[in-house]
């Protein structure tokens, strides 16, 4: 499992304060949902490729993620076309693909790509423990934050663990196949795992208790608004201005 | 399991959200200092585990275990999930932030209710009964997993009537798989270390107040009327020529009327198209164009369609209530002659013979009327969904792992 690729670099995006990254990332998804004409659409999936251009990440790995959110679109695209009611426009065979679903399933692969570009542009490019920090000073609870940090600190330990039981599955002759001893060997191999996640959340927090863990998260450093972030939340409130001038003219208009 | 960003409406997003937001206030509500470490790890734990791809048959599939999760966290499971999900959605972009409420509720939800009922069963002393049902209700989960996403997609417009149809679908073998999974893990967690499912040696079995016992029996119960409820919204529509017109009723297959539904009129040999709009009965009427059969299509929102076949025949039809009114008169003279020749005795005295005709054309109607109804009634009766559908259905699915089962052991050597 190779995690945070899109966390290396040092463009703006990368540099920016996380907290503005998130509070923006999460206004903007929203406005996407909401948007409901095409030139909207359009335009929003326009900003999110211009954002994900600032954030200089190499565009052989944004390829093979956008390529498994679109294999979803596919499915949808094979789908909803003539799953929908509404005016025909042309029919193979006994299916009849409608206006209304073209439109539908058009809308769906704008809008699925304009927020996952998005989200790779303002929230892949920060660490999870910066994202875990921004969490905490924008109040989110601390139990909440906590649970965050120390899921991802102890995840590649946990999968390291996970291939350490499964090797020495394999190395005694374990072959995966449909039958009841794999399902009961990758069912003591689960065990085991949760086994030892247990007794190691034990230990560290006999660790913790030992350096005086209360349940406080305690926060030595703290984000400062540099004019690098103010000039990235006046490019997204100008983004999240112009779509809703498109919305609702286009709306308007109707 | 994911929905992806874009696909909802914004209703069934809040919906979804408000539901992770209760969830999570209860769950975080019960995660002390000392849980903090625990919780996390095994967060970590199942995010491991669901990336792990279990073979079944050709294909295979990753596990949900949002089932055994409830059972091992309760209630603590719902940030578990809620943190799983937000990893992915930073770490690999399966998901977002917008669905991450609605995907949330959708696995935890279930894993919850169904994970704390479960708990009760843990013992020591009834190691086989206690993985039969962690197994039984695990699998329960994911199926109600599986139920909730479609249900988001069915909610949120027309055009998901297949993609949640088929979703749902694709749940049915994990949450077989999922159901022998969790059972022997269970069953293993019960040998090793049993204090992870809140069993130690000394204190077999879990007790739990009267009032959570309640929630869970009411989420059982509306998991085993599920498919009830899933068969409630099948359309019918049913239709007869009664001389001039076509009329009949549109309604779904629990009785309850299709109203201001469109419905769709295709002549099947000339091709003439007409349309028309049901009433706050369901009920509706045409007047044919002309003798043709006709294909009826109902549209009644959410991608609910049923067609019937009319036979409209012009001629034969008045033809025959001619007939009939004749013989009910007692017109002797014409009764030997049998069915179509009543166009004779029309002949012989046009005046009074239309006006006994226009007569009896409206007595007929009036008395036919509680007939036609019956014969309404009897239709809809009869594709109303009962009991024997539903326990036929889950005969169904017993059969097809009965078939399986055979199948694998006749495989071993």
């Amino acid at each position: 499992m190779t995690c945070e690729l899109m966390a290396r670099g040092d463009s703006l995006l990368h540099k920016a304060d996380p907290r503005v990254k998130l509070i923006c990332a999460l206004i903007i998804s929203f406005e996407i949902v909401f948007l409901r004409s095409v030139t909207a659409l359009f335009f929003a999936l326009f900003f999110a490729i211009l954002t994900l251009l600032l954030s200089r990440l190499d565009y052989k790995l944004i390829l093979r993620r956008l390529l498994v959110v679109n294999v979803f679109v596919l499915f949808m695209w094979l789908l909803i076309p003539w799953s929908t009611p509404g005016d025909l426009v042309f029919s193979v065979g006994p299916l009849s693909v409608t206006k209304e679903g073209l439109s539908t399933a058009l809308s769906i692969t704008m809008k699925c790509n304009a927020i996952v570009i998005f989200n790779m542009a303002l929230l892949s490019t920060s660490t999870i423990f910066a994202l875990a920090h921004a969490l905490d000073h924008l109040k989110v609870p601390s139990v909440l934050v906590q649970l965050f940090f120390f899921s991802y600190r102890y995840l590649h330990v946990l999968e390291d663990e996970y291939l350490r039981i499964k090797r020495a599955a394999v190395v005694r002759g374990f072959r995966p196949g449909t039958n009841l001893l794999t399902y009961r060997t990758y069912a003591n191999i689960l065990g085991t795992l949760f086994v030892r996640s247990y007794d190691r959340g034990q230990r560290v927090y006999w660790a913790m208790t030992c350096r005086g863990f209360n349940g406080t998260f305690w926060l030595l450093s703290h984000f400062h608004l540099q004019t690098r972030d103010f000039l990235l939340m006046l490019l997204m409130v100008a983004f999240v201005t112009f779509l809703l001038i498109f919305e609702w003219g286009t709306i308007c208009h109707l | 399991m994911h929905i992806a960003e874009g696909v909802l409406s914004v209703p069934v997003l809040v919906t979804g959200a408000a539901v992770t937001l209760a969830g999570l206030t209860v769950g975080i509500k019960r995660v002390g200092p000392e849980d903090i470490p625990k919780v996390a790890l095994l967060t970590a734990a199942f995010f491991v585990a669901s990336l792990v791809h279990i073979p079944i048959g050709p294909s295979n599939a990753h596990l949900v275990l949002n089932g055994l999760l409830g059972i091992i966290l309760g209630w603590e499971a719902f940030p578990a999930i809620f943190i799983a999900l937000l990893l992915q959605a930073v770490l690999f972009q399966f998901g977002g932030l917008t669905t991450l409420g609605v995907n949330t509720a959708n696995m935890a939800v279930p894993g919850v209710a169904l994970g704390i009922l479960a708990k009760r069963f843990m013992s020591l002393k009834r190691p086989a009964l206690s993985a039969t049902v962690a197994g039984v209700f695990s699998g329960l989960s994911v199926l109600g997993a599986g139920f909730l996403v479609a249900l988001s997609l069915w909610f949120s417009g027309d055009s998901f009537s297949v993609v949640s149809k088929i979703i749902f679908s694709a749940h049915l073998p994990i949450a077989f798989v999922e159901a022998l999974l969790t059972g022997m893990v269970v069953r293993f967690l019960l040998r090793v270390r049993p204090e992870i499912l809140g069993c130690s040696v000394n204190f077999a079995g879990h007790s739990l107040d009267g009032k959570t016992n309640l929630i869970c029996l009411v989420f059982i119960t509306l998991f085993l009327f599920l498919p009830a409820v899933s068969h409630a919204h099948r359309v019918n529509v049913f239709a007869w020529f009664n001389g001039e017109k076509v009329v009949g009723k549109a309604y779904y297959s629990n009785g309850r009327p299709a109203e201001h539904a469109k419905i769709e009129i295709i002549g099947t040999r000339t091709g003439s198209r007409l349309s028309c709009i049901t009433d706050e009965k369901g009920g509706f009427s045409f007047k044919p164009p002309g003798k043709d059969t006709y294909r009826l299509i109902l549209h009644a929102g959410q991608g609910h369609r049923a067609t019937t076949l009319v036979n409209v025949k012009i001629d034969e039809q008045t033809k025959n209530q001619d007939n009939s009114h004749n013989k009910g008169k007692g017109l002797s003279k014409l009764q030997g002659n049998g069915g179509f020749s009543s166009v004779e005795g029309v002949s012989k005295d046009t005046s009074s013979c239309k006006d006994i005709e226009k007569a009896v054309d409206k007595v007929l109607k009036v008395r036919l009327q509680p007939v036609y109804k019956a014969i309404e009634d009897m239709a809809i009766s009869q594709s109303r969904v009962k009991v024997k559908d539903v326990v036929s259905g889950l005969g169904y699915i017993i059969g097809i792992m009965g078939i399986w089962a055979y199948m694998s052991s006749r495989r071993k050597p």
